[in-house]
C-alpha cells in the first residue's frame, strides 16, 4: 500500500517547475505577479492568482521534497526542510526557531493543527490597531472556506499517550481543554508531521494549493533566494535574484532578475521584513521589522511509570486554553498549552546539562511526557515583541528581548503545567530550566519555580510561530502594510503572509495566513485583470 | 590567523550559532564547495565545513558532553566519536553561511593556542587536557554571568549532542524504537 506521489508525477509529467542551483545562466524573466515565499501566505496567493488566469512566479529558497522523500528521519528534515538546517536562532542565541524552509514553507513541517484566530485578537486588532476588514462577516466565509478545504476538524481518533496526560490533569484540575482540530485526510496517525508527512494526510500547502497552482501554470522556482526588489518613483521595478548551490547556502553567481506588474513578500516573518530593509524600502515611520513575535514556549519535562512513547501517535490532539486570556487580551500573559512530540535529535538540543545528567534524562525518554505553554504576546505595554535588523552581511536577525511581563507569564506557565502533570500522576516534574531538577512533589516543584533565575539561556526557551515584523493596519504611522496587504509606500508591492499580524495570534496561524491570502489575492486578482467591456 | 582585539562590545554585538561570539579575524572564511556527502558515507579525513585545527579541541569535548553513552572498548570509542564528528560536521555544512560564520568564530577560539589558555583558561593543548578539566571548562561558561559565554557552551554542547542522535545507534541507547515498523513496511510497498 505504498503511498501515490503525485507530486514527483506531476514534476515528471511537466509541470513547470526550474531547480535554480542547476542554472547556468544569468536570467530575465516577466510575469504579472511574483511571489517571495511559498509557505501558507505564498502557496495560497499563487493558486488563487493563476486560478484567475493571472501569469505567476513563485521563488522558493528550499527544495521541492515530495511524499517519497519524508523518510521520518530527524536529520533528513532539519537538513532540507527548515531554515538553517533547524539551527536557527534569535540573535542573542536564547530562543530556538524552527522554520519551514521547502516548498510548502512551514506548513510542510507543521505538527498539523488549524485554529481559527481567537475573537479577542480579532477585536483587538480591530480596536487598537486600525486593521479593517477583521470581522467576523468579512472574514468568516475565507476560514470557514479554508478549513473545508483542508479538512480541519477536532481530531476524533483516541489521543496518545503523551495527549492524555494533558487531557486527564487539566479534568483533575478542572481546566477546560479540547480536542485538537487537526488538518488531516487518511491519517496513519504516525507521529511524523514535523519531518513531512509520508502519507499525504497532512493538509501543507505541499499537497493542495502548490499542486493547483502547478495544474494552473505556476512557474515554480526552488534554490533560488530574493535578495532585494529594486524600486522608483514609488513603484517596485525589479526582484533581485540569486541561484543556490545545491546544499541551500552558498550562492551559485547566477543571477534572476524578475519583473513583474505586482511583487508579493510572504517569506516569513523574518524574510519578509529583511528583503525589505536590504532593498531600502521607505519606512518612514521606522515600523520594518519592528514589533515581531514569537508565542514564546517554555516546556515542563514529567516522568511517569508507564510508557508515554511521546514520539509516536499524532502529535498534538488536545489542547489547554483555560489561561490563554486570563484578563482580557491586554491583561497578564495568557498562555496555550499544548503537548508537543519528542523525537531525539530535537530534545537531545532542548534538554539542559551533558555528560551523565543528560545521558539519563535522555535515556527516559519512552516514559517522558513534555508540555509547553505557548505565551501570547504583543498586546500588552510590556510584550512588544521583538525586532528584524541586518548585519554587515545583510543577513537578518530576529532580537527579542525577555521583559518582566513575559518573565511572569513563564512561571505562571510552568507552574500551570507541573501542577497538570502531577494531577495526571507524574513520577517526576522538571521546568525545563538549566537550574531545575526533576522534583518529585507539586510544592518542591513550585519552591523552585518561583526561584529559577529569569534568565534566557537557561530557560532553554523555544517558540512556536514567528510572525509580524510588517504590520498590518490603516495608520502608516503603526503598520507597514494596509489592511489588504498594499505597502503603505510602494504601490505595486504587497505581503501575504504571518509578518503582517500586528499581535502575535494566540493560536497556530496557518489558517489565519491562508484566509488573509486568499481574500487579499483574490482582491489583487481583480484589480490586475482587464474589466469586462 | 590575525589576532582579533576582544572588545566587550565585540563580545556583546557578535554572535554564534544564533548566540553571540567574538568578532574574530576569521569572520570572512572560504568555505569550500565540496560534494554534498551524507554523514553516513563520509569519507575519513575529508571534511566539508571543519577544518585541521578544529578536530582536536572538538576530539576532546565530545566524550565529556556524551559520558557514558560511549562505549569504553577503545575502537567502537574512536570510531563513534568520529562519527559524531562527521554528523556534526554535515549539520554544520548544511546551515546557513550566518552559522558558518559563527562556527568558524567559535572553532577558531577553542582550536588557537593563545585564545584556549587566555579566554577558555584550558593551560594545556586539547589531547593532553583531562576529561575533569575539560568538564569544568564547559560548566564554567554555562554558568557564567555573561549571557555570550553561557550561549557558547549551549551551541557547542547543542551542536554534539544534535550530532550524536543524528546517528542510527544513539536512538536505540535512549529507548527511540524509530519510526514504527508496520508503517515502514506498508509504505515501502
Amino acid at each position: 500500500m505504498a503511498i501515490r506521489d503525485f507530486l514527483r508525477e506531476g514534476i515528471d509529467g511537466g509541470w513547470l517547475v526550474t531547480d535554480a542551483s542547476a542554472l547556468e545562466e544569468n536570467q530575465q524573466l516577466e510575469a504579472d505577479v511574483v511571489i517571495v515565499g511559498s509557505g501558507a501566505g505564498g502557496a495560497t496567493a499563487a493558486e488563487v492568482l493563476t486560478l484567475a488566469g493571472l501569469d505567476v512566479i513563485l521563488l522558493e529558497e528550499g527544495v521541492f521534497r515530495t511524499t517519497a522523500d519524508f523518510r521520518m528521519v530527524e536529520k533528513d528534515a532539519f537538513r532540507w526542510q527548515y531554515q538553517e538546517g533547524a539551527l536557527r536562532r534569535t540573535a542573542a542565541g536564547d530562543i530556538n526557531l524552527l522554520q519551514g524552509r521547502m516548498v510548502g514553507g512551514s506548513t510542510g513541517v507543521s505538527w498539523g493543527t488549524l485554529y481559527k484566530p481567537p475573537p479577542e485578537t480579532l477585536r483587538h486588532w480591530r480596536e487598537h490597531r486600525a486593521a479593517r476588514g477583521f470581522d467576523s462577516e468579512t472574514l468568516s466565509p475565507y476560514l470557514d472556506k479554508t478549513i473545508q478545504r483542508l479538512s480541519g476538524g477536532p481530531w476524533t481518533t483516541k489521543l496518545n499517550e503523551n495527549n492524555t496526560i494533558l487531557q486527564e490533569g487539566c479534568d483533575a484540575m478542572g481546566w477546560r481543554w479540547d480536542r485538537m482540530h487537526r488538518m488531516v485526510r487518511g491519517c496513519w496517525n504516525l507521529g511524523y508531521c514535523a519531518m513531512g508527512c509520508p502519507t499525504n494526510a497532512s493538509q501543507s500547502a505541499l499537497v493542495t494549493s502548490i499542486p493547483e497552482a502547478l495544474k494552473n501554470k505556476l512557474r515554480l522556482y526552488t534554490r533560488l533566494r530574493c535578495e532585494r526588489i529594486a524600486h522608483q518613483n514609488e513603484q517596485v521595478s525589479v526582484l533581485h535574484a540569486r541561484a543556490l548551490e545545491a546544499n541551500g547556502v552558498e550562492a551559485t553567481g547566477q543571477r534572476i532578475e524578475i519583473r513583474a506588474r505586482h511583487y508579493i513578500l510572504a517569506a516569513g516573518a523574518i524574510g519578509s521584513p529583511g528583503i525589505l530593509l536590504r532593498s531600502s524600502v521607505p519606512d518612514p515611520h521606522r515600523r520594518l521589522g519592528r514589533r515581531t513575535f514569537l508565542h514564546p514556549v517554555v516546556l515542563s519535562r514529567a516522568t511517569f511509570e508507564q510508557k508515554i512513547d511521546p514520539y509516536h501517535g499524532a502529535p498534538q490532539s488536545a489542547q489547554c486554553d483555560h489561561f490563554l486570556f486570563p484578563q482580557g487580551a491586554t491583561g497578564p500573559m495568557g498562555f496555550r498549552i499544548e503537548a508537543i512530540p519528542l523525537h531525539p535529535q530535537l530534545w537531545a538540543g532542548t534538554l539542559p546539562g551533558l555528560g551523565e545528567q543528560h545521558a539519563r534524562w535522555m535515556s527516559e525518554l519512552s516514559q517522558t511526557n513534555c508540555l509547553a505553554a505557548l505565551l501570547r504576546d504583543g498586546f500588552a505595554p510590556g510584550s512588544q515583541g521583538g525586532s528584524v535588523w541586518l548585519d554587515d552581511f545583510l543577513h537578518a536577525h530576529l532580537s527579542y528581548p525577555l521583559t518582566d511581563y513575559v518573565w511572569e507569564g513563564v512561571r505562571r506557565a510552568w507552574l500551570a503545567m507541573a501542577e497538570i502533570q502531577f494531577a495526571a500522576g507524574a513520577r517526576t516534574v522538571m521546568p525545563v530550566h538549566a537550574d531545575a531538577q526533576p522534583y518529585r512533589r507539586y510544592s518542591q516543584a513550585r519552591a523552585a519555580i518561583q526561584s529559577l533565575a529569569p534568565d534566557a539561556p537557561r530557560t532553554r526557551f523555544a517558540s512556536a510561530h514567528v510572525m509580524g515584523g510588517c504590520a498590518l493596519g490603516e495608520n502608516p504611522q503603526h503598520a507597514v502594510v494596509n489592511s489588504l496587504g498594499r505597502h503603505h509606500q510602494l504601490g505595486n508591492l504587497s505581503v501575504m503572509d504571518g509578518s503582517v499580524f500586528p499581535t502575535g495570534l494566540g493560536a497556530s496561524p496557518q489558517l489565519t495566513i491562508t484566509a488573509l491570502a486568499s481574500r487579499f489575492a483574490e482582491l489583487l486578482a481583480a484589480e490586475l485583470l482587464p474589466t469586462p467591456a | 590567523m590575525k589576532l582579533p582585539s576582544l572588545t566587550r562590545r565585540q563580545l556583546l554585538r557578535t554572535s554564534l550559532l544564533g548566540g553571540a561570539v567574538l568578532s574574530c579575524a576569521s569572520a570572512v572564511v572560504y568555505i569550500g564547495a565540496r560534494s554534498d556527502a551524507d554523514s553516513a558515507g563520509y569519507l575519513p579525513g575529508e571534511w566539508l565545513l571543519l577544518q585541521a585545527n578544529d578536530l582536536p579541541p572538538l576530539r576532546a569535548i565530545i566524550p565529556v558532553v556524551l559520558g557514558s553513552r560511549l562505549p569504553d572498548a577503545p575502537e567502537e570509542r574512536a570510531r563513534l566519536i568520529e562519527d559524531t564528528l562527521h554528523s556534526a560536521d554535515s549539520l554544520l555544512f548544511h546551515s546557513s553561511r550566518e552559522i558558518h560564520r559563527q562556527s568558524r568564530q567559535v572553532l577558531d577560539l577553542l582550536s588557537f593556542p593563545l585564545y584556549r589558555v587566555m579566554i577558555a583558561g584550558i593551560a594545556r593543548p586539547w589531547p593532553r587536557t583531562s576529561e575533569p578539566d575539560i568538564e569544568e571548562f564547559l560548566s564554567r561558561w554555562a554558568n557564567s554571568r555573561l549571557e555570550l559565554l553561557q550561549n557558547i557552551v549551549n551551541a557547542l554542547v547543542r551542536v554534539i549532542q544534535g550530532a550524536w542522535y543524528a546517528l542510527p545507534e544513539s536512538g536505540t541507547q535512549a529507548g527511540y524504537p524509530g519510526p514504527p515498523k508496520s508503517a515502514q513496511v506498508l509504505l515501502r510497498n
